[in-house]
């Protein structure tokens, strides 16, 4: 990895504020996503890190467990579903709540999806109103939707 | 528009179902009746209020109405009233209901159904009520909304406002990117329209649940208390209705008394019962 690359790596996997008392990995594979998911989450009080794809994800989790991820089903490199599994083995790897956030949308999708360990279910496209109503009913999140 | 036009259009929504219209509203009229004066050939809104001062066909005024009506909601909007059904309501009714082993609910000012089917999804996932039956009158003034619930069937955008996935997937069937509502469900449900001032609410029995909240933030205030004795005259002397917080508010009738720090759940007040014996 050259110097630029892990400079921005780096970046995105530090939350930006020190003063709030929950976490969020945003994990996608499009930039434009993770800076819309990550704008929504601070602007519900998260620290935020990104990542783009599992593997990525994987890594900041052993790291520093987030108290929700918000995770992409297709991805490069590991998938949303592969990171999932990898991520309810780790130790605390069941603190984190997971809101998968894709455009797989079948019944069957998420019926294996929750299955995987996932507590939410975003189908893509979302906004803010749809993030915060799902943050509040896996617990992370006490505001008004 | 001119003030006597905004004037003509706030008499209408008062007249027609207590509506209050605040100047600072006015943009609405723009962008709902301008749809309405092209659907009855008028080309602007200035030659819809002539035809509405010269000839107010029924017909004309109820597409009027309908369209200044607010029928956005979403499923389990608020949460609370719906903690309060499985927390107070229900259990007290599990109480004095046991022997008929039935519950009819009314959804009064249902829009395009969400709080129906928010209704029947919340009781029927108490365990307790297996076996009741269980009737929700859903109802709105609004015909092109109720026509839309009836239909039951949800944009991926609406069943992801304020519906968990785990009920998403228990009572929902997947149609392309479209949500269709369970028939276990659309037996439950039934739809009609139901004007809180205009009609009478004798003519809808009696009902063991009334929900009633976001009709009156729109109401003038000399007709909110009309409203609300209207809807309550259709409770249950045993019942409870789940209003607004700030949709009750102290003073307004005596109708209904709301319970201590419960967040705008009523039972009957003592006015209700004089009022029934005179």
């Amino acid at each position: 990895m050259d110097g630029y690359n892990q400079k921005n790596r780096q970046k995105r996997l530090t939350v930006r504020s020190e003063d709030v008392s929950k976490s969020c990995l945003v994990v996608d594979d499009s930039r434009v996503v993770r800076k819309v998911a990550r704008r929504i989450a601070e602007d519900m009080g998260f620290a935020c890190a990104e990542a783009e794809n599992g593997e990525i994800a994987a890594e900041a989790c052993a790291e520093s467990m987030p108290d929700v991820i918000l995770l992409d089903w297709n991805m490069p490199k590991m998938s949303g579903m592969e990171f999932l599994e990898r991520l309810r083995a780790m130790d605390n790897g069941g603190h984190a709540r997971v809101v998968l956030c894709t455009t797989e949308s079948d019944m069957d999708n998420i019926h294996r999806a929750l299955r995987a360990g996932a507590d939410e279910y975003i189908m893509k496209p979302f906004d803010g109103d749809i993030v915060r109503q799902k943050f509040s009913a896996v617990g992370v999140w006490e505001g008004t939707a | 528009m001119r003030i006597t036009d905004f004037d003509l259009y706030r008499d209408i929504l008062k007249g027609q179902m207590g509506m209050a219209l605040r100047p600072q509203q006015a943009f609405l009229i723009d962008s709902r009746l301008l749809p309405v004066a092209r659907k009855w050939g008028y080309n602007n809104l200035q030659t819809l209020a002539v035809a509405l001062r010269a000839m107010p066909e029924p017909a004309l005024l109820r597409d009027v109405t309908e369209a200044m009506t607010d029928t956005e909601t979403r499923f389990f909007r608020d949460e609370t009233p719906f903690a309060q059904l499985r927390d107070i309501v229900v259990p007290a009714l599990l109480n004095t209901r046991a022997r008929k082993k039935r519950l009819r609910l009314w959804s009064c000012g249902c829009g395009t159904g969400q709080e129906a089917w928010s209704l029947a999804i919340a009781l029927k996932d108490i365990p307790e009520l297996a076996g009741w039956r269980i009737d929700i009158v859903a109802t709105d003034i609004a015909t092109d909304a109720l026509d839309y619930a009836a239909r039951a069937t949800y944009a991926q955008f609406e069943v992801q406002r304020g519906l968990p996935i785990d009920r998403l997937i228990k009572w929902f069937d997947q149609d392309g990117k479209s949500w269709r509502v369970r028939d276990e469900l659309r037996r439950l449900v039934h739809f009609e329209s139901f004007n809180v001032v205009r009609d009478d609410s004798a003519d809808m029995g009696l009902f063991d649940i009334v929900m009633f909240r976001h009709v009156l933030d729109h109401c003038e205030d000399d007709t909110k208390a009309v409203a609300l004795e209207n809807v309550a005259a259709a409770l249950a002397p045993d019942g409870f209705m789940l209003t607004g917080p700030a949709e009750n508010p102290p003073g307004l009738t005596d109708w209904l008394l709301p319970l201590p720090d419960s967040d705008g759940l009523c039972v009957l007040g003592d006015a209700a019962f004089s009022a029934e014996s005179a």
